[in-house]
């Protein structure tokens, strides 16, 4: 975890967006900070664990993302205490097919897979754009022979279909790209 | 499954916050809690970004009794919400009863019309604090505050702690 920057918690910024998470935003470096001398009970008196905590997780963004698809699991590992970096191709910010905002924390091309734990690829039309990246198709190769879990929703097939890694899996996608998966697993089994 | 069994209503009004609704929802869901979406009448409301939302119930035809805790989301749902007597009837009757009730940014203005603040401790965006001081709270500048059945978040992205806060708070909740 990131030492905690006091600096950072004095100031109360309204913004009402989750945004990129900055190292002083970090889960537990804030609650360091907090005295438990108020009537209060605090969070940690009760948290069960973080389950993910030290884990690194790419997630893939791009144009027209599907928004609860990227910010669901984005959310839900970073409460398990992962850090979850957003990676797109290169824009800093991407709105998601019913508009949400995501900003990028980093270009998925500059990204190495040894430095993460896991990949997530999003759904909506981002994955059209994701597959056509050769680098975004050799991170999920390298997670795959690594065997680092890649988490893969809806047309978010795409990407791994494109990787080349679908090949004899047992998976479940959107019926909108059913086809493209059976195709690869009927060829696999010509094969 | 933390929360099987146990149920919960989700306020809804029109220009919410899309994940200060949608995170809280799934998130119990992922827990079994059965999440009833309940807005002032429309079947359909779009968040302040985009994020359509299909309600389980009309607020009027809802009673505490029959949920384990209640969650207000911000957005400028809040500030219609706060005008329903019947909401506010909800909001009070959960506090009364000790149940769990969720409030994250400009959801604070639902419990302050409420008049349950007093002498309780919580956050909300900076945007309403004075409205929840002059309520009589005392407002803290952290992602998430625990006050016994009050369980409060600033903004969007206090939404990871505001997840695990608002499990543990339910499944130690008896109803």
């Amino acid at each position: 975890m990131e030492q905690p920057n006091p600096a950072a918690t004095t100031e109360p910024k309204d913004v009402c967006w989750p945004g990129p998470r900055q190292p002083q935003n970090e889960l537990g470096t804030r609650r360091n900070q907090t005295s438990s001398n108020t009537a209060t009970d605090r969070i940690e008196q009760e948290e069960p664990g973080m389950r993910l905590h030290g884990k690194r997780v790419i997630a893939l963004v791009e144009a027209d993302y599907e928004d609860l698809e990227l910010w669901y699991p984005v959310l839900r590992l970073r409460e398990e205490g992962a850090e979850v970096v957003l990676a797109g191709l290169g824009a800093p910010s991407y709105r998601g097919k019913h508009g949400l905002p995501a900003e990028t924390d980093a270009n998925a091309e500059d990204l190495d897979m040894a430095d993460f734990d896991a990949i997530l690829v999003v759904g909506g039309w981002a994955p059209d754009k994701l597959r056509r990246s050769e680098r975004v198709l050799d991170l999920l190769r390298a997670a795959d022979t690594a065997g680092k879990l890649i988490g893969v929703i809806c047309h978010g097939g795409w990407v791994p279909a494109s990787a080349g890694i679908l090949k004899g899996r047992t998976m479940t996608c959107t019926p909108g790209i059913k086809d493209d998966a059976t195709i690869i697993q009927w060829a696999c089994r010509a094969a | 499954m933390r929360l099987e069994g146990k149920r919960i209503i989700a306020l809804v009004e029109a220009d919410y916050e899309d994940l200060e609704l949608w995170y809280p929802v799934l998130r119990l869901r992922e827990e079994g809690a059965d999440v009833v979406v309940a807005g002032l009448g429309a079947e359909t409301y779009i968040g302040k970004h985009g994020l359509p939302v299909e309600t389980d119930a009309h607020v009027d035809d809802l009673a505490m009794a029959d949920f384990d805790g209640i969650l207000v989301v911000g957005g400028w749902a809040p500030d219609k919400l706060r005008r329903s007597e019947q909401v506010l009837e909800l909001v009070r009757a959960a506090d009364t009863a000790n149940k769990v009730i969720g409030v994250i940014c400009h959801g604070g203005w639902v419990p302050a019309s409420a008049g349950i603040l007093k002498g309780r401790t919580m956050t909300c965006t900076v945007g309403i604090r004075d409205d929840v001081v002059n309520a009589g709270a005392t407002y803290i500048d952290e992602p998430v505050v625990v006050d016994g059945n009050l369980v409060t978040a600033r903004r969007p992205p206090d939404l990871p702690e505001y997840g695990a806060a608002l499990v543990n708070a339910l499944s130690a909740s008896e109803a």
